[in-house]
């Protein structure tokens, strides 16, 4: 068995007085890709957010063993791209700012991802895309980086079928290859069994663990 | 019920927006109603001052044959009467004195007959210069021909023989003008020469003197000041009006001679020039606060945006959410006009010294205020609550951009209001520069609107310049990779280049607002204490009458006194120009110039050093007052025979002089004519010296005064700049200290105002992009990598806000300085730029922007990810 990339004890994490994940503990390998079920308001963003280190628990520790900030990487519910760069500039920005690589190497690794995708629209801006292109460029965005762990909020939410296998694949890829882990909360059951491990969350409560 | 629900929520949940909003609704409120304060306070003060320069309200001449008592029951009659008293003149051939030089005798004088009570009913009317005023006293002109002093005699040569009489005292008239005035004369005549023989002798000796002489019989009358209107235009038909009546009352017996009504009516024009400030510097200050209350505001566009979204998504009607932001709206109104009261008689306090609370004003801004802030709430949530149930989130992305331009600017009406101000500006500049019209022997004042019309509208147009400046600067292309992705940073502000010249405008007009304040008031402090400069003569003044024994002596004393930097004798005398008597000024050209204040707009079409080297050059030469030159048809080059005392018999004899050209204004001399000589040549010419005054430029003008007073003995007159602003009033009419307050309360303001400005500007563009900042937190950007995001717009606004304000401050204060030009004695050469507060308000502003920056780059985007799904 690989060692844990990262563990949660007995974590719990809510929004202002309301807890919304309770007393849940996990841990993550490499080579994990685990599929996060739950109803709306289960706590699935709120438990992936914890574990990202985005949202402080209220209890329970979140141990990331070596992983930095930037090993860890976030594919959000909604796009959240930055509505004054374009396609490139967006998925390029977390390599910029790490400043790991040298900027042509940065812009490269960007268009490839973006290309992987099959987004090519790279000048265009957010507001010029529809909403499956922003969530493309948004997971493009995670996948141009060295992440060795993802958590995908619902990344295939608005896509089609196509593009949301394309996606799926291309995350499996990325972890695959980083010898990390993905974690993909999702509401869709067909995608779930995809995914070789599928959790539950219900009532903020990790009940069932289903080893692959 | 929802309404109110609504708003317990928003006191709760905002109370830091709504308290801004409340204090930037209080700013503009306060302001408004504070200038509207300064404009009563203006105008009651200019009716103070006009009523404070004369000395004798009324002067009621009887008829030939009128009868006395009725006129006299009449005039006791006359409401808000103060003190009344007979006075009588009686014209006669000729004054005569005997002296070591000879017999003296002048021309035709006045003798003038007044009770004893004269001088305290009517204060002000005589100035005693030397001796008593317990019998006939000597105008000092008078006293001069004659040779004549306390206890000389005099004779009084009347059309029925010589009476002799024993002089007492020796005085100056500072009113002698309307004292001798014609009354009567019809409007549009000038008041004649005041003469220059006058013997003032008690009733008793007049009465006695002129038993058989047929004599001009006066009441002279004093009001209430107290009593008459704040505005010296109401004021003076008030006045109008009174004699009107008065004149109707005595039916033909009398007519008056009203000095008040036409020192009040001669304060209309100050009080008008008064409004202009209030048009030209108070109006666009109110504007930037009311850019400001919008921008506040505007903080909660956003949040606003996504609550009008879900009341749509709840089912709510179009009109309770427009009801709920009208709420709002009233509640901040509320809270503003609350406050603004205290800030009001705070802003008063601070710069009137004294709390000053004009209802109608701050009803009228209350209401204005009111109104944008009603407006800025319910357009856009009525605009919003059509679509809004279909996008609750409100605009994003590219619909949120800016890059274009604005309609107006897109139109070019920046270049086409430049071009019309230019045209305007050259057009009104071209025929002298008179904003305010006072048509000679006319009771009626006016503005010339047209005026106004270049700087109405070079405002907006250089605003909207500064904004297509700001705009251009970021249409650079597409920067190459940088270090750390600064290009990025670049793309970012680029992108949003409009919300950035918006704020950069909105700072540089703040910034420009200030600025051209500043300026314009530095330079109207400067020709005021100029003014004062010249009506003293220099920063210390010491005038010695021609009795002081030795005043070489004094004169070299005052050279050495404590903090004196540089001096210079002038000399006085009178000269007979043709047959006006003018003040005749001896100076030495080498000295005098670092003495005193001299400018070149003294001397039109010249400079000072051309004019003083002229004179060195020339010692016959002379420099005359326009009136001179035109009413004799004189021109540089042309002889000119002046009448001066000679000798020790202080005969009249004709000396040539050569003119060399104009001058406009002389320290120490009166507006309207008079000459300046070489005193070396004057000296030369007439075996005598003049009445010499040493003219001193001091660092401390108050410690050299009271060094020279300690010093020089009684008989000098020693004078300082800093006492004489006190009691001086300026030929404007709106004093130093006017418009101290004025230039207090709006630099103030200004200071505030660009401060807010650039703040709110900031933090509205930080809220706007608070979505951008948390997802950049989210992908790991460190707070220095975020500051740097809100840093490079911040830098961007600043540096436009700052260079546009320079430009539009400079361009608006030149044309400021020309608009007023009449409010302003003598004219400037130039504008005075006062570094101190421009850098100190660049210092502020920077400073404001480097504490957003840093408190964002800290604060924004940290502990707000889980808000992403809702921003």
């Amino acid at each position: 068995m690989t060692s844990p990339l990262l563990t949660a004890t007995n974590l719990s994490a809510g929004y202002r007085a309301t807890t919304v994940v309770r007393e849940v503990s996990l841990t993550l390998r490499a080579g994990d890709q685990v599929a996060l079920l739950g109803r709306s308001g289960s706590g699935k963003t709120t438990l992936l957010l914890a574990m990202a280190g985005l949202v402080p628990p209220s209890a329970g520790v979140v141990d990331r063993h070596s992983l930095s900030p930037r090993d860890v990487a976030v594919v959000f519910q909604s796009p959240s791209l930055i509505a004054e760069l374009t396609s490139l500039e967006n998925v390029v920005l977390p390599l910029r700012l790490s400043s790991r690589l040298p900027a042509s190497e940065a812009y490269d690794r960007a268009r490839r991802a973006l290309d992987s995708l099959g987004v090519d629209a790279v000048d265009a801006l957010p507001g010029q895309m529809s909403g499956g292109q922003q969530q493309r460029v948004a997971v493009a965005r995670v996948l141009a980086t060295d992440a060795q762990v993802i958590f995908a909020d619902e990344p295939t939410g608005s896509l089609d079928a196509t593009h949301a296998r394309a996606v799926l694949s291309a995350l499996r890829t990325h972890c695959t290859a980083q010898r990390g882990a993905l974690v993909l909360a999702t509401h869709d059951a067909g995608l779930a069994a995809a995914l070789p491990t599928t959790w539950r969350l219900d009532e903020g409560r990790l009940h069932q663990v289903v080893p692959c | 019920m929802l309404t109110i629900s609504w708003l317990r929520g928003l006191v709760r949940r905002r109370p830091l927006q709504l308290a801004a909003a409340g204090l930037t609704v209080a700013m503009a409120v306060g302001f408004l109603s504070a200038l509207g304060g300064f404009v009563g306070l203006n105008r009651s003060h200019l009716t103070d001052r006009a009523a404070g320069s004369v000395a004798v309200d009324w002067q009621v001449q009887l008829v030939t044959g009128a009868d006395h008592a009725a006129v006299e029951r009449t005039v006791s009659h006359l409401p808000g009467i103060r003190g009344r008293a007979d006075v009588q003149f009686a014209a006669v051939s000729s004054l005569s004195s005997v002296t070591t030089g000879g017999r003296r005798t002048t021309g035709r004088a006045y003798v003038v007959g007044l009770s004893a009570s004269y001088a305290t009913q009517f204060a002000g009317t005589f100035r005693p210069l030397l001796g008593t005023q317990s019998g006939p006293v000597l105008l000092q002109q008078t006293a001069a021909n004659l040779a004549a002093g306390p206890g000389d005699p005099i004779q009084v040569h009347t059309s029925h023989g010589v009476a002799t009489v024993k002089v007492s005292g020796v005085v100056d008239m500072p009113q002698e003008d309307s004292f001798f005035q014609k009354v009567g004369a019809p409007p549009g005549v000038g008041p004649p020469a005041p003469p220059d023989n006058v013997v003032i002798m008690p009733t008793a000796d007049f009465v006695r003197t002129f038993r058989t002489t047929p004599t001009i019989q006066q009441i002279h009358v004093r009001f209430d000041r107290g009593s008459l209107p704040a505005n010296p235009a109401t004021a003076a038909d008030l006045l109008t009006f009174r004699r009107n009546h008065f004149e109707s009352s005595v039916a033909g017996s009398a007519l008056v001679g009203d000095n008040l009504g036409a020192a009040l009516s001669a304060a209309r024009e100050d009080a008008l020039y008064g409004e202009m400030l209030f048009l030209l510097l108070g109006i666009p200050i109110f504007a930037v606060a009311i850019a400001v209350t919008i921008l506040v505001v505007g903080m909660r566009k956003e949040s606003r945006a996504r609550e009008v979204g879900l009341l749509r998504l709840r089912g709510a009607s179009r009109r309770i959410i427009v009801a709920t932001a009208g709420a709002e709206a009233a509640l901040v109104v509320a809270v503003g006009v609350t406050l603004a009261w205290p800030v009001t008689l705070g802003a008063t306090s601070w710069a009137f010294n004294r709390t000053v609370m004009s209802w109608l004003w701050f009803v009228v801004a209350a209401v204005t205020v009111a109104s944008v802030v009603l407006v800025a709430h319910l357009l856009p949530t009525a605009r919003r609550s059509r679509a809004a149930a279909d996008r609750p989130g409100g605009p994003r992305g590219a619909s949120a951009l800016g890059v274009g331009l604005p309609l107006p600017l897109r139109l070019g009406l920046d270049v086409a209001l430049l071009v019309a101000a230019g045209g305007v500006f050259w057009l009104v500049a071209r025929g002298g520069y008179q904003v305010v019209v006072v048509p000679e022997g006319v009771p009626v004042t006016s503005v010339n609107w047209a005026a106004l019309a270049a700087p109405a509208l070079a405002w907006p147009g250089l605003a909207l310049l500064a904004w297509r400046a700001v705009d251009l600067a970021l249409r650079r292309p597409r920067s190459t990779p940088r270090a750390d992705g600064r290009e990025l940073v670049s793309a970012v502000v680029r992108r949003r280049r409009r919300h950035v010249a918006r704020a950069a405008t909105a700072l540089a007009v703040a910034v420009g607002v200030a600025g051209s304040t500043a300026v314009f008031t530095a330079t109207y402090r400067e020709q005021s204490r100029l003014d004062v400069a010249l009506t003293v003569g220099a920063d210390v003044a010491v005038a010695l009458p021609g009795s002081t024994p030795d005043p070489a002596r004094v004169t070299a004393l005052a050279a050495r006194a404590p903090h004196v930097q540089a001096a210079s004798v002038q000399e006085h005398r009178f000269t007979y120009v043709g047959t006006d008597l003018q003040d005749l000024y001896g100076i030495d050209p080498q000295t005098i110039r670092p003495a005193t204040a001299l400018q070149d707009s003294f001397v039109p079409g010249s400079t000072i050093a051309a004019a003083l080297n002229a004179l060195r050059a020339t010692p016959s030469g002379v420099l005359l007052s326009a009136e001179t030159l035109h009413d004799y048809q004189l021109h540089p080059g042309d002889d000119i025979r002046l009448r001066l005392q000679t000798g020790t018999a202080l005969t009249y004899r004709p000396v040539t002089f050569r003119v060399l050209g104009e001058v406009t204004e002389w320290p120490t001399a009166p507006k309207d004519s008079f000459v300046v000589a070489n005193a070396s040549y004057l000296r030369q010419v007439t075996g005598r010296a003049g009445d010499p005054t040493a003219l001193l430029a001091s660092s401390a003008p108050e410690s050299t005064a009271a060094y020279l007073r300690r010093h020089v003995g009684a008989a000098a007159r020693v004078e300082d700049v800093v006492h004489a602003r006190a009691s001086i009033a300026t030929a404007s009419g709106l004093a130093a200290v006017d418009l101290g307050g004025l230039s207090r309360l709006e630099l103030g303001f200004g200071v505030v105002l660009a401060v807010a400005a650039l703040g709110l500007a900031l933090l509205v563009g930080v809220l706007e992009r608070r979505r951008a900042l948390v997802i950049l937190a989210a992908l790991g950007a460190s707070a220095r990598q975020r500051r740097r995001f809100v840093g490079a717009e911040a830098r961007v606004v600043l540096a436009g806000g700052l260079l546009g304000g320079g430009v539009i401050g400079a361009a608006m204060a030149a044309m400021l300085v020309k608009v007023m030009t009449g409010i302003f004695d003598p004219p400037p050469d130039r504008a005075i730029v006062p570094w101190l507060y421009l850098a100190l308000l660049a210092v502020l502003v920077s400073a404001t922007a480097g504490s957003v920056v840093a408190l964002v780059g800290r604060w924004a985007g940290q502990g707000h990810i889980r808000e992403l799904r809702d921003l």
